[in-house]
């Protein structure tokens, strides 16, 4: 006895065609990432003002053959040097979360999360440890150069603290599911932000604390 | 027996009561809680008319103290004179203009860039707040005597925390404008199909984004020092240099910009046709915004005090000032040959747009001589009268802006015959104000109050009165144009009309989006085709 097998008839093949191909789901407006990029272009141009009057009166001073620093005043190398380091750390924790986000891998973002709010912290304490050592006091007899050094380094204290809070939130908005998947525009953008402050305290770094 | 099989009843279900929606908020808290866009232009608009009078009352004030020369300071005092000349510039500029753009480009960029709403809606809503506050608490400083000036050393300080308050808000202002028109474009509008007055105001805010922090990093600079540090930034008195730069040669094209994009959507729509060469018209506004930035010319900090970092006599500043003529030129030609091919109605947009286009040529004309240094016009009325002309063609440009889009801003257009006298009255009183101060400037009047040398004081005396004449006849302009605006915002009769036949996406009749084909989609509609090969490049 013949056994009948059943098949099923195969669908004819056809040659695929691009307009048979449907359109590509329409891409999310990248809102937020569009307007820290602008928000970080006005933080470097506020930075950027800052300097060019720090080095204008600086190159005035020293142009005219006396020291930038008044006497008995010093910037010490090491704090400087470790608080750059402790910024610079905090690039890979940073991005370490937003890779964890991506993921989805909760354990792992919060870990970085927590890392790179402390490597933040750390920054400002060691910062402020550098302020006490620099003899250059913004009470009593204050001096031009301390004006601008409090004016400069505090004013980046204050954009640390604003990326810190600005990263933490939209990490746990991401977390919570608003970014979802590989729409991680949030934390891009945080992230950015990140990015542009510890760049502009390199530059600080170098143009303030190590050329004096 | 008969067993009857009985089901249970099923119990009723009652249903949960449905939780009401939220009333929306009336009244005064549906202002002030608001995230909607429109609400928020509007509020932008309708406060920087506010700012306008206080502006305009310290531009009369410091107009009155030039009419005798020999009495220079007698009227104000010195010091006053210093503060409210301060006053009419920061709040004609940093309170009126700046402000007054922020409030169309909330209100009309994402209609006409196809979007539902601004981006960032509640950081709009908070940098109008913002703005709002700090404004006032801006020029109540100035009546508690402090500013530039200032005598009062506290409220010296509230002015700079106030004015950086302000600036900030300016910029979250700007980067909602601007993220709107990049980020939030409809579905085949790319920014070369952009329309004129969102890609113009795409341009400010870049150049705002990267000129505002700097003053507000000087600002924040005069701050500390005069709290805290030596006062080597000249303390009160030294605060005016630190922020005029942001409103003379070249950073006084900033306020033009915004302008360039406003006339370049009115007037082929008066010419009932499409911009020539919109690609090009895009590159001429980028240009002229690119030469108006001047941040580089923020005052340097040596031994030469207020001087500039480049100053005239440099290269830059002769190569920025002479530049910018290029693209102002460039635009306006294609302008020209928009109403060549055209077929023009006169309508109030037009004319105040043509006065704001004339006066902004004849400013830039007047910034190349100020640049020429053996005329040595540098810090003399000429170079006021060329801060007046570029300025003062912002605001008949932004006037403009308003005529043209009172139908969607406010439900109702301005009355077109009082609209059109007013532009008119308009560029006779920019004139006035301004021709009288370019003479005086080359019969070495100063601009601040450094009195006349030489035998030229009667006629300098009289080109003053003249000069003071122009600036009450601009004022009363302002005021009778901000009535007819107020007006038409009371209205409300014509929602959703459109007078104009406009070709821009902002006039698209409501649920009727057409396909985007070109930079002037409404347009091709209403033509029933897409640009002929030659005018869409």
């Amino acid at each position: 006895m013949a056994t009948a097998t059943a098949t099923t008839p195969t669908p004819e093949r056809l040659p695929l065609r691009l307009e048979d191909v449907p359109p590509a789901p329409p891409r999310r407006p990248r809102v937020l990432l569009i307007g820290t990029a602008l928000a970080s272009a006005a933080s470097i141009a506020l930075f950027g003002g800052l300097l060019s009057a720090y080095f204008a009166l600086r190159a005035d001073v020293v142009g005219q053959g006396e020291q930038w620093l008044p006497d008995g005043s010093t910037i010490p190398l090491s704090p400087g040097n470790m608080t750059m380091v402790t910024l610079v750390m905090s690039l890979i924790t940073a991005q370490w979360a937003v890779h964890a986000g991506k993921q989805q891998d909760r354990g792992h973002a919060y870990f970085a999360l927590g890392l790179t709010v402390l490597l933040g912290i750390a920054h400002v304490v060691q910062l402020g440890f550098l302020f006490t050592q620099w003899e250059l006091p913004l009470n009593g007899e204050p001096t031009t150069q301390a004006v601008l050094l409090f004016t400069i380094l505090g004013l980046h204290v204050a954009m640390v603290a604003a990326a810190l809070i600005f990263f933490t939130l939209m990490l746990l908005r991401s977390l919570g599911g608003q970014f979802t998947g590989r729409d991680v525009e949030g934390l891009s953008a945080a992230a950015l932000y990140w990015y542009v402050t510890v760049g502009i305290f390199v530059v600080l770094w170098y143009g303030i604390l190590i050329v004096k | 027996m008969t067993v009857t099989e009985t089901q249970a009843p099923p119990a009723a279900t009652t249903p949960a009561p449905a939780l009401e929606p939220p009333r929306p908020a009336t009244g005064l808290a549906a202002v002030l809680g608001t995230g909607e866009h429109r609400t928020i232009g509007r509020l932008w608009i309708f406060t920087s008319f506010a700012y306008l009078l206080v502006a305009g009352v310290a531009g009369a004030l410091v107009g009155v103290e030039k009419v005798d020369t020999d009495g220079l300071g007698d009227v104000l005092g010195a010091d006053v004179f210093g503060e409210t000349l301060s006053l009419h510039g920061i709040a004609g500029t940093f309170l009126f203009l700046l402000p007054l753009f922020i409030g169309l480009g909330i209100h009309v960029v994402p209609a006409q860039v196809g979007a539902a709403t601004v981006a960032f809606p509640r950081a709009a809503a908070a940098a109008f707040w913002t703005y709002l506050l700090g404004g006032a608490v801006l020029i109540a400083s100035f009546v508690a005597d402090g500013g530039p000036f200032g005598a009062d050393s506290r409220f010296v300080e509230l002015f700079v925390a106030s004015f950086i308050a302000v600036l900030l808000a300016l910029v979250l202002g700007t980067i909602c404008v601007a993220t709107t028109a990049v980020a939030l474009r409809t579905t085949g509008m790319g920014l070369h199909r952009t329309p004129l007055f969102a890609w113009s105001s795409l341009v400010t805010a870049v150049l705002v984004v990267l000129q505002l922090p700097v003053l507000a990093g000087l600002m924040l600079l005069v701050y500390v020092d005069h709290r805290y540090g030596p006062t080597f930034l000249g303390g009160s008195d030294g605060v005016l240099d630190r922020i005029a730069w942001a409103w003379s040669q070249p950073s006084a094209y900033l306020f033009a910009i915004p302008v360039l994009g406003i006339i370049g959507d009115i007037v082929p729509v008066s010419a009932r046709t499409r911009l020539s060469k919109h690609r090009i018209a895009q590159g001429a506004i980028g240009a002229f915004g690119a030469l108006a930035f001047g941040a580089w010319a923020m005052p340097g900090f040596g031994a030469d005090g207020a001087a500039p970092l480049l100053h005239v006599g440099d290269v830059p500043f002769y190569a920025f000032s002479i530049l910018i003529l290029f693209p102002a030129l460039a635009f306006a030609g294609l302008l020209g040959d928009t109403v060549r091919r055209g077929s023009l109605r006169v309508t109030s947009p037009l004319l105040w747009g043509i006065a704001s286009l004339l006066m902004l040529l004849t400013g830039i004309l007047n910034g190349i001589l100020v640049a020429i240094e053996p005329l040595d016009l540098i810090q003399t009325t000429a170079q006021t009268a060329q801060i007046h002309y570029v300025l003062v063609a912002s605001l008949l440009g932004l006037f403009a802006g308003l005529a043209h889009w009172a139908p969607r801003l406010f439900g109702t257009p301005v009355q077109e015959v009082a609209s059109k006298g007013l532009a008119a009255l308009g560029l006779l009183g920019t004139i006035l104000l301004c021709l009288p101060d370019v003479i005086t400037g080359f019969l070495e009047q100063a601009w601040r109050l450094q009195g006349v040398s030489g035998d030229d004081v009667d006629a300098v005396e009289a080109l003053n009165i003249v000069s003071i004449a122009g600036g009450l006849l601009l004022a009363l302009v302002a005021v009778a144009f901000v009535g007819l605006v107020l007006k038409a915002a009371a209205g409300r009769d014509l929602d959703g009309d459109d007078p104009w036949e406009g070709n821009t996406l902002e006039w698209a009749p409501a649920g009727a989006t057409p396909a985007i084909t070109s930079e002037a989609p409404v347009y091709d509609a209403r033509h029933g085709a897409g640009p002929s090969t030659t005018e869409a490049k």
